[in-house]
């Protein structure tokens, strides 16, 4: 009897609940305002790049060192090695470290000719919690610095990582790690240039121990317009008034605010300078994490960019066109990009408006490169003494075709380091 | 009594209200839960009536190569039998002396037995049958290069029917001197091609995206070589006709290709095919 006159009031208190608790919910979300209702798509999709942190972070040489100790840079044509590596080295967890040796060069050498190993190498110092963004690893070990990390084909319970610096040698404990995937990667069919590793002026360098052809490469230039970057990046929403300035070999644009932009006619080259960017850490990762956003914000092409170096002394980082595992050099005295932090809240962005994107039938296919001894004596004949050396590096050097118009011809070479310059060592030869 | 009733007019108008506002909810909530701008776009496309199925979000991997038409073909040519054939600069056509008869629904099958028959067909073995570039009076196979096929006359059979389903002869190119040019480079996924087709206005309303395939495509020609690379091809079928069009996008960088007159223009970088 009481159940029946209750249940009208008890209905009408739920159905009032419920309506309460909807209109809440619409109320105080925002998204179904009416202003949200029909978003107008822009295109802003372009800025979408397919070049992920990880691929502008490879590492940039990949040297593997058989049961024998025959030591060997690894390439190939149909893949690139150092992302099939990165694709099989994720997943595996570090825990123990332990330093195996410091400043012996004689220990740090043996380390690196280690049998039955692969070294995958960097120009610059890494850190640690980098490594784990750019392998998206697991390795819970101690912030620190190196460029080479070596893993072992017959342990897969330890690496090393290596730090030319300071020449101190790291051994890490792991776990979760598969050789076998490894073996497997390297079973592919390679391009496989013999070499060993020398002691120069304190710093290992990679030697070819003989004359090796290597690969040459011809591409169309593409050529992006000043004003696609102009429109990119010099139009920010609070500020649409850009004023631009043309002078005889150079223009610029500024928008009365944080960004300036100048290109040089002449060169092709770009130079922006953004006052309003800031960084939030100044540890390698967030630097680093910053750098490739701000390439991805400009909206360069980044098919073959990859990371270079790094100067730590200046904060400049230098990215370069890889093609078939070898930077180009002559590219622009700096590089594909330069990036140089100019404070916490400024930076200066260096690149050109030509890039690499369509590769074409070269004119030969292979072209021979001296060993690293018949070059070292070159330069000595040249007068070069050997302490002025601070690098050398196999690299392509960019000429423009003669025949085809808006054609760019690699051709490998010799590049040595000399006061902080990257120079052929035919230029360095001659003059 | 009374409030009885009262109590039973306000249970009804709240219980419609309750429906009103979950209804309202629901609507809202499912406009909003694809928030990435490319549903943006494909809901877009569904509003301007342009019928598709969902594309793939999926990246591939493909080569850039290179490869030329030359005299591979008519080296073999000599040995092949039961046919009238000549050369049309590197084509080869040839007409059947016995047309061959087609059964419908077996066309592949007769067909790839004729085409693997290195007597009958040259190279045939790198040929593969493909459905989607076959109609009623023709049969296309395509070359297939670098794990991809080539979506182009340069590296193809087209088999001609007549009208009483008889294969009477074909034409025949095939790309040598096979080159890869650079190694496999991711390709962007299906959903973001077919976003940008429509972005630079290439699909209009009503029509219908029969289907997309990734395939090669012929860029640029280059020290006598044809470069190839990987694009995403969609068959637009416009509504009002029953024509069917080839929209070509650039599978790396997400331009459109437009090959209406031998590959001569492109919308956003016309000097990618000025080249000789």
């Amino acid at each position: 009897m009481k159940l029946r006159q209750l249940w009208l009031p008890t209905c009408l208190g739920i159905a009032v609940l419920i309506s309460l608790g909807l209109s809440g919910l619409l109320w105080t979300n925002p998204a179904h305002s009416n202003l949200s209702t029909r978003i107008k798509v822009t295109k802003s999709t372009d800025n979408s790049t397919n070049t992920t942190f990880q691929d502008i972070y490879l590492p940039s040489q990949i040297i593997s060192t058989d049961k024998q100790g025959n030591q060997e840079v690894l390439t190939n044509n149909r893949v690139n090695v150092a992302s099939e590596l990165r694709d099989k080295i994720s997943k595996f967890t570090g825990t123990d470290v332990q330093t195996v040796s410091q400043h012996n060069s004689k220990k740090y050498l043996q380390q690196l000719r280690r049998k039955d190993t692969i070294l995958l190498n960097y120009n610059s110092a890494m850190t640690v919690t980098f490594f784990r963004k750019a392998f998206g690893n697991q390795l819970k070990i101690p912030n620190q610095k190196f460029n080479r990390m070596q893993l072992l084909l017959n342990d897969p319970n330890h690496m090393y990582l290596l730090n030319d610096q300071t020449l101190r040698v790291v051994r890490v404990k792991l776990k979760n790690n598969h050789a076998g995937k490894l073996r497997h990667v390297l079973a592919d069919k390679m391009i496989k240039h013999p070499a060993s590793f020398i002691m120069l002026n304190g710093k290992p360098i990679i030697s070819y121990n003989r004359a090796v052809r290597v690969r040459t490469y011809s591409y169309q230039l593409t050529q992006q317009t000043q004003s696609y970057y102009a429109n990119r990046i010099m139009t920010t929403n609070s500020n649409s008034n850009m004023q631009i300035k043309r002078h005889s070999n150079r223009t610029t644009y500024d928008d009365h605010g944080f960004r300036h932009m100048s290109v040089n006619n002449k060169t092709d080259t770009v130079t922006f300078t953004n006052y309003n960017s800031t960084v939030k850490s100044s540890s390698f990762l967030q630097t680093m994490n910053h750098i490739y956003q701000q390439l991805v914000m400009v909206g360069m092409p980044l098919d073959n960019v990859r990371f270079y170096s790094y100067d730590s002394g200046n904060e400049t980082a230098v990215f370069r066109t890889y093609i078939g595992g070898l930077p180009v050099f002559d590219q622009s005295d700096y590089g594909a990009v330069q990036m140089k932090v100019l404070d916490q809240t400024s930076y200066q962005m260096i690149f050109s408006l030509d890039s690499l994107q369509v590769p074409i039938p070269p004119v030969q296919n292979t072209a021979s490169v001296e060993s690293t001894k018949t070059l070292m004596a070159q330069l000595k004949a040249a007068g070069i003494r050997r302490s002025r050396i601070q690098g050398l590096q196999l690299g392509y050097q960019w000429t423009r075709d003669k025949s085809l118009p808006k054609v760019v011809d690699l051709s490998p070479t010799w590049y040595v380091e000399i006061g902080g310059q990257w120079q052929t060592y035919r230029s360095l030869i001659n003059g | 009594m009374n409030f009885k009733r009262i109590q039973l007019i306000f249970l009804a108008i709240f219980i419609a209200m309750d429906v009103f506002l979950f209804w309202s909810f629901n609507r809202s909530s499912v406009g909003n839960s694809d928030a990435s701008s490319s549903n943006n776009v494909l809901e877009e496309m569904r509003k301007d009536q342009i019928t598709f199925t969902k594309p793939t979000t999926k990246t591939h991997e493909g080569y850039y190569f290179s490869g030329n038409n030359g005299s591979e073909l008519r080296q073999v040519a000599s040995s092949l039998q039961d046919q009238s054939l000549r050369f049309n600069g590197t084509e080869l056509v040839s007409e059947f002396k016995k047309p061959i008869k087609l059964t419908s629904g077996e066309t592949k099958k007769t067909l790839d037995k004729v085409v693997n028959n290195p007597l009958v067909i040259a190279k045939g073995d790198h040929y593969s049958y493909s459905s989607r570039l076959s109609s009623d009076s023709q049969i296309v196979y395509v070359q297939r290069v670098a794990a991809g096929p080539v979506y182009s006359h340069y590296g193809q059979i087209r088999f001609a029917v007549n009208n009483q389903d008889r294969v009477i002869g074909y034409s025949q190119n095939y790309l040598e001197n096979v080159k890869i040019l650079k190694e496999a480079s991711k390709t962007i996924s299906e959903e973001r091609a077919l976003t940008w087709l429509y972005q630079y206005n290439e699909i209009p309303n009503g029509a219908k995206i029969s289907w997309s395939n990734l395939a090669y495509t012929r860029l640029l020609t280059a020290r006598g070589q044809y470069v190839f690379l990987p694009t995403w091809v969609f068959a637009v079928k416009i509504s009002s006709s029953s024509t069917v069009v080839l929209k070509r996008v650039n599978a790396y960088t997400g331009e459109i290709i437009k090959t209406g007159d031998g590959n001569q223009s492109s919308n956003s970088n016309s000097e990618i095919f000025t080249m000789t």
